[in-house]
C-alpha cells in the first residue's frame, strides 16, 4: 500500500470540502456494504446515507479539522483507519462545537469508506 | 471461520458497576426510600400537612392510616378572581372556623381542596353561589356524598348490601382509596391488593385479572387529581397493560413502584414510557423495580448494573432515584433537555445526541467486558496488557489543542493546574501538523512490546470507570474484505471519556478507537479471559470538555421530556422561566397551578415568591 498517511489526510480534506459544498457529492465515497453511525443512529447504504447528511437540519456547514491520525487497519486487509477532531460552525452559529469522527477506509478500484462514526462530544 | 463477539469473555472480573452515589438526584427526595421510617406525618386528621409537593415518605403503611372520618375532597369554581391566599382568608371568614385545608391542586380553573372532615366540606357546601372576586364560588362533593354520610369506614363496607351493584362496586373502590390514600391525596399505596378485604369482597382477582387496576385508576383520578406517588407492589403483575393510561390518569406522578411483581421484559415498561404511550410518564423521578426478574437478571450480566441503568433511562430518562440509589437523570422532567439548568451551551447542538450505540447485544458485552479490564490495567498495571495487544498492533497518540468550547464543564471544586500536554505532543502524530515522514512513522508504534514500551512511559492515570455517564461509546462490527477475498471480523469500538492524570491531579479528555479482533483459541489474550484482541489503538487527547454533550437529548424532546406540553406550553414555560428565575419543575408547577394562564401566573409570582422553597429557583 502506497503511503497511508497521505491517503488519510487527502482523503480527509476532500471528504470535508465535498461535505461543506454540497453534501451531495459525498455519494460516491460511500457502499451499498457502508455503515455510518451518526451521533448513536445507525445507518446502512450510501444512499441512505447520503440521504441522512443531506438533510441535516443546517444550510452552511464548515468542519474545521485540528487533528488526523490513521492507521492500517487488519493485516491482510486493504484497509486503514482514520481518526479526526475537529470543530464544527453551522450557519450563523459562532461557538464552534467540538467533534470526533472516524474512517475505516478500505480500497478495492479506489478507497471507499466503509465504516464511518460520527460524534458531536465536545459541546 | 466467523467469530461470535457475544461469546466468552466472562470471567474478566470487573463490570462497570453501579456506584454513582455521589451523583444525587438533584434535591429530589427519594420518597420510597424512606417508606415505613417516617410516621410523624401521619398524626391524624388535624396534623399539619406536608403538602403534595413536600417531602415525607411516599407510602403510608396502611396500618398507620388508622383514620375513620377521613378528609374529604371538594372541588371549587369560580375563585379565579381572586388568590389562593384570600380565598382561604375568605372562607375561614365565612365559616367563622379555620378551614384548614390540607393541600390544593388545581385542573385548568377547579381547584381541589382536602378539608379534615366531612362537616367542614358541608359548611363549604352551603356557601355555593356566594361571590368572591367578582365571581361566584361553586362547592362540590368530589365523592358521593351518600356513601360517605352512610358510612365512612372503608374497612367495614364491603359486608354492606346495595341495590345497585356497579354503583357498589365503585363506592367500594372508593372506600379502597380512602384506605390507601395518605392525608394529602398525593400518595397511593395499591400494593398487595390480592389480599384486600374490599377487593375479595367485589369478587375482583387482581392476579388473574388486570381490569381492576382500570377500574381503580379512573376512579383515582376523580378524587385524587393531584397524585404523585403510587405503588404496585406485590400484586403478581407480569404485564403493566392494565395500568397503560396511568401517565393519562396522573400526568404528574413522580413515584413509581412496581416492586416484587413477575415482570420479565423491560419492553413492558414502554407502554408507560413514550415509546408506547401517548400519555407517557414525563414526571418520573423515583422508580422501584426490585424484586422483578426483569431487573434481576440483567444484574446478573456481566456489565449489568449499568445497562440495566440504560434500558430504564431509555424508557423514563428523567428518573433520578432508581431502586432507592441516586443514579443521575439524562433529562430535566417537564421541559425539554435544552432548557436543563445544568447550562446554556447544550442548546446549540443541531442533532440529537445518545449516550451510547451498541449494534447488538453481543458486541455490546463484549465492549463492556473489554473495556472494564483495559482501563482496570491500563490504570493499574500497563505492562499486564501485552496479553490484549496483538502481536502486529499498532497505537497511536495525537493531542488536540484547540482551546474547550465549555467553559462550565471544569471539574468542580479543582481548579486545574496549568495543564501540560507536552509530555504527549512530543510523540504525537498529528497528520494534519505533522509533515515530516520521519516523524508520521516514528510516531506510530508497531507491534506488542513496542507499545507496551510506549505507554508505560506515559503518564499514570486513573480512568473513573464506575461512572458510567463520564463515558460515552459506539460499536460497531465490521466484516472487512480481506485481501485473499475473506472477508475478517473486526470490531470497531469509539470511546470518549476522561482521566485523572495522576501526577498532576488534572482532569484530560480523551478519545479512544479500538479495532478488535476475536481472541483465538489458546492465544495470550484468551488465555486471560479476554474475548478480544487490540488491533488499532488511536487516542486523541484534549483539555477537559466535561461530559454533558452526550447525556442524552431524547430525539424527540416535547414527546419525550416535557411530558407531553404543546409547542405553546413550552414557549410560555420558557418565558416565565426567564421572568421569574423559576427551575424548571417549578415553572411547571406555577403554570399548572394557575391553569396555564401565562399572564395570570406571572402577575401572581410577585405574590407567591415569598411561600416558595429555596430549591425552586435556578
Amino acid at each position: 500500500m502506497s503511503d497511508h498517511n497521505e491517503i488519510a489526510k487527502q482523503f480527509v480534506e476532500y471528504y470535508y470540502q465535498a461535505f461543506g459544498s454540497d453534501r451531495n457529492n459525498l455519494a460516491p465515497l460511500y457502499r451499498d456494504m457502508s455503515v455510518m453511525s451518526w451521533e448513536g443512529t445507525p445507518i446502512q447504504g450510501a444512499k441512505n446515507i447520503v440521504e441522512k447528511l443531506v438533510s441535516l437540519p443546517f444550510q452552511r456547514v464548515a468542519h474545521k479539522v485540528t487533528t488526523i491520525d490513521t492507521q492500517p487497519s487488519l493485516p491482510n486487509t486493504n484497509a486503514i483507519v482514520i481518526v479526526v477532531t475537529g470543530q464544527l460552525l453551522v450557519d450563523e452559529e459562532t461557538k464552534p462545537q467540538q467533534y470526533t469522527q472516524m474512517f475505516q477506509l478500505v480500497q478495492d478500484n479506489g478507497f471507499f469508506i466503509f465504516n464511518d462514526i460520527f460524534r458531536l462530544n465536545y459541546a | 471461520m466467523s467469530y461470535n463477539y457475544g461469546q466468552g469473555g466472562r470471567s474478566r472480573g470487573r463490570g462497570r458497576g453501579r456506584g454513582r452515589d455521589q451523583n444525587g438526584g438533584g434535591g429530589h427526595n427519594p420518597m420510597f426510600s424512606r417508606l415505613g421510617s417516617e410516621s410523624d406525618s401521619y398524626g391524624g386528621p388535624g396534623a399539619a400537612g406536608a403538602g403534595a409537593a413536600g417531602g415525607g415518605a411516599a407510602f403510608a403503611d396502611t396500618s398507620m392510616v388508622g383514620y375513620t372520618g377521613g378528609p374529604v375532597q371538594v372541588s371549587i369554581k369560580g375563585w379565579g378572581g381572586g388568590t389562593e391566599s384570600s380565598l382561604m382568608r375568605f372562607l375561614d371568614n365565612k365559616t367563622g372556623r379555620s378551614v384548614n385545608i390540607k393541600s390544593v391542586n388545581y385542573r385548568g380553573d377547579i381547584m381541589y381542596v382536602l378539608v379534615p372532615s366531612m362537616d367542614i366540606a358541608q359548611e363549604l357546601l352551603k356557601l355555593s353561589g356566594i361571590r368572591f372576586a367578582g365571581g361566584k364560588l361553586i362547592f362540590q362533593l368530589k365523592i358521593p356524598q351518600v356513601r360517605f354520610g352512610a358510612d365512612s369506614t372503608g374497612r367495614d363496607m364491603q359486608g354492606s348490601s346495595s341495590t345497585s351493584e356497579s354503583a357498589n362496586i365503585k363506592d367500594r373502590l372508593i372506600n379502597l382509596l380512602q384506605t390507601r390514600a395518605d392525608m394529602q391525596g398525593s400518595s397511593l399505596d395499591l400494593s398487595s391488593l390480592a389480599q384486600d378485604n374490599i377487593i375479595r369482597s367485589i369478587g375482583a382477582d387482581p392476579l388473574r385479572d388486570g381490569k381492576i387496576f382500570k377500574a381503580i385508576l379512573v376512579i383515582a383520578e376523580q378524587i385524587y387529581p393531584g397524585l404523585v406517588t403510587i405503588s404496585f407492589a406485590d400484586n403478581g403483575l407480569r404485564s403493566l397493560r392494565s395500568i397503560v393510561d396511568l401517565g393519562a390518569h396522573f400526568p404528574g406522578l413522580r413515584n413509581l413502584s412496581l416492586m416484587n411483581n413477575m415482570i420479565s421484559d423491560f419492553r413492558e415498561l414502554d407502554c408507560l414510557s413514550s415509546a408506547g404511550s401517548t400519555a407517557p410518564l414525563g414526571q418520573l423521578a423515583e422508580l422501584i423495580l426490585l424484586g422483578n426478574p426483569a431487573r434481576e437478571a440483567e444484574l446478573a450480566q456481566p456489565g449489568g448494573g449499568v445497562s440495566y441503568v440504560d434500558k430504564v433511562h431509555q424508557r423514563f430518562p428523567t428518573v433520578s432515584m432508581l431502586d432507592m440509589n441516586p443514579v443521575t437523570p439524562r433529562a430535566q422532567p417537564g421541559l425539554p433537555a435544552e432548557v436543563r439548568s445544568d447550562g446554556d451551551a447544550i442548546k446549540q447542538l443541531p442533532f440529537s445526541t445518545e449516550q451510547s450505540f451498541v449494534e447488538n447485544q453481543g458486541i455490546g458485552d463484549m465492549a463492556n467486558t473489554f473495556l472494564a479490564g483495559f482501563f482496570g490495567l491500563y490504570d493499574g498495571n500497563r505492562s499486564g496488557l501485552a496479553n490484549i495487544y496483538d502481536q502486529e498492533a499498532q497505537f497511536s497518540l495525537m493531542v488536540d489543542t484547540s482551546p474547550p468550547t465549555n467553559a462550565f464543564a471544569q471539574p468542580k471544586a479543582q481548579s486545574q493546574k496549568h495543564v501540560d500536554l507536552s509530555v504527549y505532543i512530543r510523540i504525537s502524530r498529528n497528520l494534519a501538523r505533522v509533515k515530516s515522514h520521519i516523524k508520521r512513522s516514528s510516531a506510530l508504534t508497531v507491534g506488542r512490546d513496542a507499545i507496551i514500551q510506549t505507554i508505560s512511559q506515559l503518564p499514570a492515570t486513573q480512568h473513573p470507570v464506575q461512572d458510567a455517564q463520564r463515558f460515552s461509546f459506539d460499536a460497531w462490527q465490521a466484516n472487512v474484505p480481506g485481501a485473499q477475498g475473506v472477508p475478517l471480523t473486526v470490531a470497531i469500538l469509539v470511546i470518549h471519556g476522561e482521566f485523572t492524570e495522576l501526577p498532576s491531579q488534572n482532569t484530560i479528555s480523551f478519545d479512544r478507537v479500538f479495532a478488535l479482533a476475536p481472541a483465538q483459541p489458546g492465544s495470550a489474550a484468551a488465555s486471560v479471559g479476554s474475548p478480544c484482541v487490540i488491533v488499532n489503538d488511536q487516542l486523541t487527547l484534549r483539555r477537559y470538555n466535561g461530559f454533558h454533550s452526550w447525556l442524552a437529548m431524547p430525539a424527540d424532546p416535547p414527546a419525550a421530556a416535557s411530558g407531553g406540553l404543546s409547542p405553546e406550553q413550552q414557549e410560555m414555560a420558557r418565558a416565565l422561566q426567564e421572568q421569574t428565575g423559576l427551575n424548571a419543575e417549578w415553572t411547571l408547577k406555577c403554570l399548572e397551578n394557575y391553569g396555564w394562564n401565562y399572564q395570570l401566573a406571572l402577575s401572581e409570582f410577585p405574590q407567591i415568591r415569598g411561600t416558595l422553597p429555596r430549591e425552586a429557583f435556578q
